[in-house]
C-alpha cells in the first residue's frame, strides 16, 4: 500500500486552530443560529428556470442586433410563469427565484440605461461564462433539457440567445467598475455592480417591485450565511480588512500581512456595502455569503449585514 | 458536556475530520466549515450520542453526511456558478499548477474521480484504512468497497500512464 499525503493536508495545525476557535466562540457567543442551513436548492435551476420562463414569453429574435425591447423587464406575465409553477411550492425557492429574476432584470436594465450596446458579435467576442461549461451543465440536468426541448431549444441556443446577454450586461458593468478601482477583487466588483444595478432598478421600478413582492409574498433571504466578528485593521481603496483577535496596539504597527499571519485569519470586505462609516479600530460583526481564498489565512468576502460595536 | 470537554474532543479529532471532509469537498476552507458545523451540531445534540467508545466513527459519519448534504446544497451549486463567473481567477490559479510533480498528478487524478471511487480510494490510500473499516464507515458491504477500489484503479490507469505508482502496478 502506498502511504501518500495530500499536499493541502500536510499541515493542518492552523486549520485545526481556526475550527476550534470558531466553534468555541460560536457556542459562547451564540451569535449564530444553531444550524448553519445550507439550502437544498440549485442556483443553476433558479437561474435557468428564470431564463426559461422569460424565454417562453419573449422568444428573443435571431437578428444581428439584440433589441432593448426584446426582453420585457419586470413583466408580470414572466414572473407568473416562473413563480407560479406548481412544482415550486417551497417558500424559500420562491424567494430565491424572485431574487434571481430581479437581479438579472437589474443588470440588463442598468446596462441599457448606461447605453451599453448589445450585439451578437460583442457577445461572441466576450464569451463570458465559458460557454461549453454552461452548456454541459445544462446537458447534465434532465429537467432543464426537458424544458428546453418543449421550447424546441438546444442548450447552445439557450446560452447564445438569452443567458449570454444577461451575463454580458454584468461583465460590461464590472469592466466599468474595474476602470475606477483597478486593484479591486472580483467578488467586490461583482457585489458593487450588483448593488449599483439593484439601486438603479429599485429607484426606477420601485412600485412594480413592491407590487410583485407583495403579490408573491417574498422576503429577502440570505443564503449560506457566514459570520465574521473582529476588528477593522486596515482600509484600502474599496475595501476594509477585518481580523479576529487583533489587538489595538498592533494596528498600525504590524503590516496587514503580519497581522493576518499572526492571528491566522483575515477577511477583506467591500466598503461600499456598509451604510455606516467604517473606521480603523472598530469592532464589527459581519454577515456574508460569498468568499474566495486569497492566501493561506485570508479571504475576500461580500457583505450582507454589518453591526458596529462601540 | 462542557465546552472544555468539547475542546478536548476537538483537540483529538479535528485534523482527521478536516482531512476526511477534504476528500469529499476538495476545498480546505469548505472542509473547515463542515467540521465546524459538525462540532456545533454535536454539542447542541449531545443527548443523541450515547457514549459507547465509538466517538471517532460517530463524528466521521456526521462529517460524511454533512459533506454529502453539501453536494446537494445551494452553496455547492453557487460555487460552481461562481467559478464560472470568476473564471479568470480560476484560470490564474490553474496556471500556478503547471509545474506539477508526480505526487501532485496522482492527487489531481484521484480528486477528479467520481465520488464513489474517490471516497474509498482516499480512505484506502490516504488514511490507510482496511477494507472492513471503510465498509463499516460507509455502511456498505466489503465487496462493494473492493469493487469501487478496483474500478477506481481502472479509472486512474489511463490518466497516470507514465507514472510508476505501485498502487497501479500491483492489483
Amino acid at each position: 500500500m502506498s502511504k501518500y499525503e495530500v499536499e493541502a493536508l500536510k499541515d493542518l495545525q492552523a486549520s485545526k486552530n481556526r475550527v476550534m476557535t470558531n466553534v468555541v466562540k460560536q457556542i459562547e457567543q451564540r451569535a449564530i443560529p444553531k444550524h448553519s442551513r445550507r439550502w437544498q436548492l440549485s442556483m443553476f435551476t433558479i437561474i435557468l428556470t428564470v431564463c426559461i420562463g422569460i424565454f417562453i414569453y419573449a422568444q428573443i429574435n435571431n437578428g444581428e442586433k439584440l433589441s432593448a425591447n426584446a426582453v420585457p423587464i419586470l413583466d408580470e406575465k414572466i414572473y407568473d410563469i416562473v413563480l407560479q409553477d406548481a412544482s415550486q411550492t417551497d417558500e424559500k425557492f420562491t424567494n430565491l427565484n424572485f431574487q434571481a429574476l430581479i437581479e438579472m432584470d437589474a443588470y440588463y436594465a442598468y446596462a441599457l440605461s448606461k447605453g451599453i450596446k448589445f450585439s451578437v458579435a460583442a457577445l461572441a467576442e466576450q464569451q463570458l461564462l465559458e460557454r461549453d461549461q454552461l452548456v454541459n451543465a445544462i446537458k447534465n440536468d434532465n429537467e432543464m433539457i426537458e424544458k428546453l426541448a418543449m421550447l424546441q431549444l438546444s442548450p447552445e441556443d439557450f446560452y447564445d440567445k438569452y443567458y449570454g446577454v444577461r451575463m454580458f450586461a454584468q461583465a460590461e458593468l464590472k469592466k466599468e467598475y474595474f476602470r475606477k478601482n483597478e486593484s479591486s477583487f472580483q467578488i467586490h466588483a461583482y457585489s458593487a455592480v450588483k448593488k449599483e444595478a439593484m439601486d438603479y432598478f429599485t429607484a426606477e421600478y420601485g412600485t412594480q417591485i413592491a407590487y410583485l413582492k407583495n403579490k408573491y409574498n417574498v422576503s429577502k433571504t440570505i443564503l449560506a450565511a457566514k459570520y465574521k466578528y473582529g476588528t477593522v485593521v486596515a482600509i484600502e481603496e474599496d475595501r476594509f480588512l477585518v481580523v479576529t483577535g487583533a489587538l489595538p496596539e498592533e494596528i498600525g504597527r504590524l503590516s496587514n500581512e503580519e497581522m493576518i499571519n499572526k492571528h491566522t485569519n483575515g477577511v477583506w470586505f467591500p466598503l461600499f456595502a456598509s451604510q455606516q462609516k467604517i473606521t480603523i479600530g472598530q469592532n464589527v460583526n459581519i454577515t456574508y455569503s460569498l468568499q474566495e481564498r486569497l492566501d493561506q489565512y485570508d479571504f475576500v468576502g461580500d457583505l450582507e449585514e454589518i453591526e458596529i460595536s462601540e | 458536556m462542557l465546552v472544555k470537554e468539547l475542546e478536548e474532543i476537538m483537540e483529538l479529532h479535528t485534523e482527521r475530520l478536516i482531512r476526511l471532509a477534504y476528500y469529499y469537498v476538495k476545498d480546505l476552507q469548505e472542509a473547515e466549515d463542515i467540521v465546524q458545523d459538525v462540532f456545533i451540531k454535536f454539542y447542541d445534540n449531545q443527548q443523541k450520542y450515547e457514549e459507547r467508545g465509538e466517538l471517532k466513527a460517530y463524528l466521521s459519519k456526521l462529517v460524511i453526511n454533512k459533506c454529502k448534504d453539501y453536494f446537494r446544497s445551494w452553496t455547492y451549486r453557487k460555487i460552481q456558478v461562481q467559478q464560472k463567473i470568476f473564471a479568470k481567477q480560476t484560470i490564474a490559479r490553474r496556471d500556478m499548477l503547471v509545474q506539477q510533480d508526480e505526487q501532485t498528478l496522482i492527487e489531481t487524478a484521484i480528486f477528479a474521480l467520481p465520488l464513489k471511487q474517490r471516497e474509498v480510494l482516499s480512505y484506502f490510500y490516504f488514511e490507510e484504512m482496511p477494507v472492513a473499516e471503510i465498509a463499516k464507515l460507509l455502511s456498505i458491504p466489503d465487496s462493494t468497497v473492493k469493487t469501487r477500489l478496483r474500478r477506481g484503479r481502472e479509472l486512474l490507469k489511463p490518466k497516470l500512464q507514465h507514472i510508476e505508482w505501485e498502487v497501479l502496478l500491483h492489483e
